[in-house]
């Protein structure tokens, strides 16, 4: 039987995204149509186009890493820390991790695993600074990976000029050697063709979104289901209690925060292992990790809401950039209105969650309130359902 | 909550399913005529420097070829090159140009795809494939050129360079540079200096930059300084305007990619001795006009001192006293008397 209390929790929850959607769609639409652009014909091309075999999958190919940059801030978020360094720590594990698989010859599974391996680590290092620093002398996370952002920046290029860039290349890039045959990823495409996708010629759709999918239920079964993710989310919720409880908060920072930087060596890996087997200075993806804050939020930190963000975001990008080339100029919208569409989302799931938080502890209330006026009635049932 | 916007999202792809039929690709190209697709890099049209030169061979293309075009510049994450070259494939556009050696490898992975459409990018030799031509330049030729103008020049017997991003092409400039320094005399000092490195491209986009290493040269005592920085020049030009304010008269500045004399202001154009010219415009215009012509080129299209794809600047008449020396060098590297190295 549905109770009242799970109906409405439902339709609450419904209430949210619809809320956030239409919000957005009202900003988007409003800034199209001022900046000289047909906003419904905008829209409806985008519909169009993006369910097209040709763009869903390019679409699901560009969600991998944005997942797992998600995923790598939402670690982060779920014990109230803001791993702002992603970006700093999946560039510098890229670096590290394409360097390493271009000089290793191992057999061919072992090679890519060597190579994950490698990126989980060095991004794994790279977090440990800011969770040091944390632990030791209080420094704030946001400002000390905002800051390391900058330095691993630094680092890595001066490691690529002088150290780990090919030399025998005859392009104008700076870049790695080429990662061997064996150290990379098979594409998903022949399994997605099997289970009903379509990928056509020309495109194709990393291997690590199997990786994205596996990783996405191991973290949700961390997070709800083990005693760490239990220290994790009673340390983010009031870490007062947490410590009083018994967690020690700065093993949870060290613990959370070197897990983020693990994940974080994740989000260069579409790159290296299924598409450019190299690390390119010029041309390596850059943003990814300040994208991920975005897809985190967007996903309220759920491995769930984390895949379906990183695809919207995808989406997004492919149909916007579709209608560059259409033939009417009140749909040629220019590429950074991708950008701001993503911005306008952003802004309404923020604003539309509090919103409907706040509506629903308004009803909360008015229930106690209502089972309070009815105490001394034998039954205690509502009051104890409203808690 | 997760759980219906994840079924709104399943109900979206099965309605569409079965529709195949790609709207993305049904612009309109002008039939028979020369329908050109260009791929800038970020920042697109309008950036005054490398993509603007670009731009305009284009026009030009258009004015005298009658060509149509259609302009796509990539996002700011760098992240959708390959999507943009697929795109202008598909809405049938040939040849298709890619402004910059940062389209090099998704190029030739789109080039192999394609292989029933002509492609084209600048600044890079390293694809090889019979539908892709190599639109590349010499530019240490002409940088040779401003090296000896600076040497004859420097009292001082102490020049500088200026790079703007320390990367394999800037160092084509400063590598022909150096050499013509040392034709006129090996005993010249020359500072080399790079406002940043890869992925720091912000060397080709800050003028306070370029000024405080300019100014940190000339404290040190050159009194020529080259700059291959892009908008950050106008930085180094301001240095040596004020050096010239101190009271040190012979100090010069030497400018980049164009004519640069007739872009700067008026107390710079003063100190630009000369600049060292880098015909993109040229290189885009031979290639569509040799296209248009039914040649399909292919293979590097080198733009040389030979082919007037680089060259040094005369506006001004600050060189015209030593014109006669630079245009021995310039016959000398023609005729291959002079190899000029492209390394430092």
């Amino acid at each position: 039987m549905i109770s009242p209390l799970l109906l409405r929790r439902l339709g609450m929850g419904v209430l949210a995204p619809v809320l956030a959607l239409v919000m957005a769609f009202v900003i988007v639409a409003i800034v199209l149509q001022l900046s000289g652009f047909d906003a419904f014909g905008v829209f409806g091309r985008m519909a169009q186009v993006g369910f097209l075999d040709k763009y869903l999958i390019r679409s699901l190919d560009k969600a991998v890493p944005y997942f797992f940059a998600g995923c790598a801030i939402a670690v982060g978020f779920r014990m109230a820390l803001f791993n702002i360094g992603v970006e700093g720590q999946y560039r510098i594990a890229a670096l590290i991790a394409a360097w390493v698989g271009a000089k290793l010859s191992l057999p061919p599974v072992l090679h890519v695993l060597a190579i994950v391996v490698v990126a989980m680590a060095v991004g794994s290092a790279a977090a440990a600074i800011p969770a040091v620093l944390k632990v030791t002398r209080n420094v704030n996370e946001v400002v000390s990976t905002i800051m390391l952002n900058f330095i691993l920046g630094g680092v890595g290029t001066w490691l690529l000029v002088s150290y780990l860039r090919n030399t025998s290349g005859t392009g104008n890039n700076t870049e790695t050697a080429l990662i061997p045959p064996s150290g990379r990823m098979p594409a998903a495409d022949s399994v997605l063709n099997a289970i009903g996708f379509q990928v056509p010629p020309g495109e194709s759709v990393t291997g690590l979104i199997f990786v994205a999918i596996a990783l996405g239920i191991v973290l949700w079964v961390l997070i709800n289901k083990t005693r760490f993710g239990f220290g994790l989310r009673a340390s983010g919720l009031n870490p007062i209690a947490a410590q009083a409880s018994g967690i020690s908060s700065k093993g949870m920072i060290i613990k959370a925060m070197l897990l983020s930087g693990a994940l974080a060596g994740f989000v260069g890996l579409p790159e290296l292992l299924s598409n450019n087997y190299k690390f390119v200075s010029d041309t390596f993806p850059q943003q990814l990790g300040f994208t991920g804050i975005a897809v985190a939020l967007l996903g309220r930190n759920t491995p769930l809401g984390i895949a379906l963000g990183a695809f919207l975001f995808g989406f997004l990008e492919t149909t916007t950039g579709a209608l560059q080339f259409s033939a009417n100029p009140a749909l040629k919208i220019p590429t950074e209105m991708a950008l701001v569409m993503q911005g306008a989302i952003l802004l309404s799931v923020v604003i539309a969650y509090e919103l409907v938080r706040r509506f629903e502890l308004l009803l909360e209330g008015r229930a106690v309130a209502k089972a309070a006026e009815k105490l001394p009635d034998p039954d205690p049932e509502p009051a104890g359902a409203a808690a | 909550m997760r759980l219906a916007a994840f079924v709104a999202v399943g109900a979206m792809a099965l309605a569409a399913c079965g529709n195949t039929e790609d709207p993305g690709s049904a612009t309109s190209s002008s039939k028979g005529g020369l329908a050109v697709g260009l791929a800038y890099d970020i920042g697109g049209r309008g950036d005054k420097s490398f993509n603007d030169s670009a731009a305009n061979g284009l026009d030009k293309a258009k004015k005298e070829l009658g060509a149509t075009a259609e302009e796509v510049s990539p996002n700011q994450a760098g992240t959708d090159r390959a999507d943009k070259l697929k795109g202008l494939v598909d809405s049938k556009k040939n040849p298709v140009i890619a402004v910059g050696f940062k389209y090099a490898d998704d190029l030739k992975k789109v080039a192999a795809a394609n292989l029933g459409t002509n492609f084209a990018i600048v600044d890079d030799g390293s694809i090889q494939a019979p539908n892709v031509a190599n639109i590349l330049f010499a530019e240490e030729q002409g940088s040779y050129l401003v090296g000896v103008a600076a040497a004859l020049k420097s009292k001082a017997k102490h020049v500088g360079f200026v790079g703007g991003v320390q990367s394999p092409l800037i160092q084509k400039f400063q590598a022909g540079f150096q050499a013509g320094v040392k034709s006129v005399d090996p005993a010249i000092k020359v500072d080399v200096q790079y406002l940043t490195a890869p992925p720091d491209f912000g060397g080709f986009a800050a003028p306070a930059k370029g000024k405080v290493a300019a100014k940190g040269m000339i404290d040190s005592g050159a009194d020529v300084v080259y700059h291959a920085a892009g908008g950050s020049g106008s930085g180094v030009f301001d240095a040596v305007v004020e050096a010239r304010a101190a009271g040190k008269a012979g100090t010069w500045a030497i400018g980049v990619d164009q004519d640069q004399y007739l872009t700067a202001n008026d107390s710079q154009k003063k100190v630009i001795l000369t600049s060292m010219i880098k015909r993109v415009d040229v290189g885009v215009f031979d290639f569509l006009k040799k296209f248009k012509d039914g040649e399909k080129p292919s293979g590097p299209q080198v733009n040389d001192l030979k082919s007037g794809g680089v060259d040094y600047a005369t506006s001004g008449g600050y060189v015209d006293d030593i014109k006669d020396k630079i245009e021995a060098a310039k016959k000398d590297i023609i005729d291959g008397k002079v190899t000029v190295p492209a390394k430092p």
